[in-house]
């Protein structure tokens, strides 16, 4: 196998997980026969790469989304088996890891698509950044992410971190910048999503 | 034990996480420097003025647009373009035809890469096919570029490339570009690649999404993108071609699309395309319409007291703040300060404007016997040829000359 034939495999997997977790977490609202919902994901996960026309629905959902990040598709992964085996942790592990895509999303996106000259997603060519203070910005902020998630005990983040680091290191996904192994838009606004959620529940919680 | 699984956990993740550490630590990028092209060889180059014009495309397809071209190692050339039954169309391919050096005859066109590739290729959904642009890398090998789009409008666009060992007889599986942390949308291309010191190509590409502005994108010998400079940005500036005019200094002209008047954007990288100089309104007019330069590379046009080779730009363009219904040839012999109008190679002033008679999307090639080929998009269902060499370039007296400074309130970023 090429590496770009496990680029593209890794990607289409990602897409289909995607498909899958979102099956999973519909399913759990209707019923709770896990079993059989595990059994209609993981279906939903082959039928995405059956191809009709050479056309399958994770290459036609690639083609609107991309690739995923190895962060989206670490937490993807996880949600599937938090979905039965461990649930109370999963909702203890995730606000620190969404509060942090938000916050950097915001100020990421609105930059990287053009405001202004300044481009954060250049600084993610870690290799080639001609302006190294740029590259040492990213290195910095994923070590303040790995102190806090150690201090915070978050198992899921340190995994999140490493596996996206190993993957760029070994050019697992088509891109060269660091960025697209860390999040994606997809992942950023969900984590948007949950953290206003998160923080209006908080907030009417201490008004009661 | 659960304590020290996580301290396990947490000092392989550590471990891994450093790794990207390494690639910051082995980015020992030389100096960045342009390569610049050798000089042409003076004995071959013809003092009798030369001109000729023909199509490239023979209708194969209802309509045509953006040409983009290379000459191969026997000297033919070799263009492409985009073609289909109309703009955004899902038959739309990209054609490919041949140049015969020996006879001056163009071929029949044939597509090379249509949309079913380009979803093979890429393991993606493609919905239509857009400007494709070729270039020659440093291994030899023949490089094309092309836009495709997945959803929405050219402002969803995306760059793939193919490459050819075989001076375009056979071409690779498609490979995505990724060059946009949305959703990789919005990069477009048009302008001619330039090409570094250390093997890697330099293509001018532009943003439409939100907001439209130029970027120059760095990639690596496998195709990668490695690196991307911001060259201007706000709603107004796209297309930029580049004229690299040492290893360092290189100016750049854009497109413009914004409030009148309506003139060509220039701007300069002192650099090697790191960063780049706001950009300035040129005095040159033109309908927010596609552009094309080159920095023409003939031992001829040397100083003679200086014994230097002169470095003369030429510019294709539409000579109109409106309509694209002339197609213009410009020199300047000062880095792109003044420019003086050569010769109109297309006028077809209609009064009132017909919007479907127009020529646009130039594509400039010096070859290597110092011929100047000028491709571009006539009338939407043709692909126009003019060969030409520098005498007949200079063999008409200039009508204007187009002095950069012109003019103070043109001056200033333009957004």
């Amino acid at each position: 196998m090429t590496l770009e034939q496990l680029q593209n495999l890794i990607a289409l997997s990602g897409i289909s997980l995607l498909l899958s977790a979102i099956a999973l977490r519909l399913l759990a609202i209707l019923s709770n026969k896990s079993l059989m919902h595990y059994g209609i994901a993981l279906s939903l996960f082959i039928i995405s790469f059956l191809s009709i026309n050479d056309q399958s629905i994770n290459m036609y959902l690639r083609g609107l989304f991309n690739d995923l990040s190895i962060t989206t598709m670490v937490l993807l992964s996880y949600s599937i088996i938090a979905t039965k085996t461990a649930k109370a942790e999963y909702l203890v592990q995730r606000p620190i890891i969404f509060y942090g895509i938000s916050l950097v999303g915001i100020f990421f996106y609105p930059f990287a698509l053009g405001i202004g000259m300044i481009d954060p997603y250049r600084w993610g060519f870690l290799a080639t950044d001609h302006q190294q203070w740029g590259s040492i910005l990213i290195i910095s902020l994923l070590a303040l992410i790995m102190i806090i998630a150690y201090i915070k005990r978050n198992t899921l983040l340190l995994i999140c971190l490493a596996l996206a680091s190993l993957a760029f290191n070994m050019h697992l996904l088509e891109s060269k910048n660091f960025w697209d192994y860390l999040f994606d838009p997809v992942i950023f606004l969900y984590a948007l999503t949950y953290t206003l959620w998160h923080l209006n529940s908080k907030f009417r919680y201490k008004q009661v | 034990m659960k304590h020290t699984l996580f301290f396990i956990i947490a000092i392989v993740s550590l471990a891994m996480s450093a790794s990207p550490l390494w690639q910051v630590w082995q980015s020992t990028e030389p100096e960045r420097l342009f390569s610049l092209a050798k000089p042409l060889p003076t004995k071959q180059a013809s003092s009798t003025p030369i001109i000729r014009h023909q199509f490239a495309s023979h209708g194969s397809t209802p309509e045509v647009h953006s040409a983009t071209a290379i000459e191969l190692d026997n000297n033919d050339i070799m263009a492409f373009w985009y073609g289909g039954t109309r703009e955004g169309h899902k038959d739309v391919a990209i054609y490919q035809n041949i140049w015969r050096s020996n006879d001056q005859q163009w071929q029949q066109e044939h597509a090379i890469v249509t949309r079913a590739h380009t979803q093979n290729g890429t393991s993606r959904y493609i919905r239509k096919l857009g400007n494709p642009v070729v270039t020659r890398a440093s291994d030899h090998s023949i490089w094309l570029f092309y836009v495709s789009v997945s959803i929405g409008g050219w402002a969803g666009s995306s760059i793939n490339l193919t490459r050819s060992y075989d001076e375009g007889k056979s071409w690779s599986t498609p490979k995505r570009l990724i060059s946009s942390p949305f959703l990789n949308l919005s990069t477009l291309i048009k302008g001619s690649a330039i090409h570094y010191s250390d093997g890697s190509i330099g293509l001018p590409v532009y943003h439409e999404l939100i907001g439209k502005f130029g970027e120059l994108l760095k990639i690596d010998k496998q195709g990668n993108v490695i690196d991307k400079s911001r060259m201007s940005w706000g709603q107004t500036s796209l297309q930029p071609i580049i004229f690299p005019l040492s290893t360092k200094h290189a100016v750049a002209m854009m497109r413009y699309q914004g409030k009148p008047p309506n003139k060509i954007l220039k701007q300069e990288s002192n650099d090697a395309g790191i960063h780049w100089s706001k950009t300035t309104k040129s005095v040159l007019p033109n309908p927010g319409a596609g552009i094309m330069g080159l920095v023409l590379n003939d031992t001829t046009l040397s100083n003679h007291s200086t014994k230097q080779i002169e470095q003369i730009l030429l510019l294709a363009f539409n000579n109109d703040p409106k309509e694209r219904d002339d197609m213009t040839l410009a020199i300047s012999s000062d880095q792109a300060q003044t420019w003086q109008i050569m010769q109109t190679i297309e006028s077809n002033k209609l009064i009132p404007a017909d919007n479907s008679q127009q020529f646009s999307y130039p594509w400039l090639l010096q070859t290597q016997n110092g011929t100047i080929h000028l491709l571009y998009t006539w009338h939407k269902n043709h692909i126009k040829h003019v060969v030409f060499n520098y005498p007949w370039l200079l063999s008409k007296a200039p009508k204007q000359t187009h002095s950069l400074h012109a003019h103070p309130t043109d001056l200033g970023d333009v957004k």
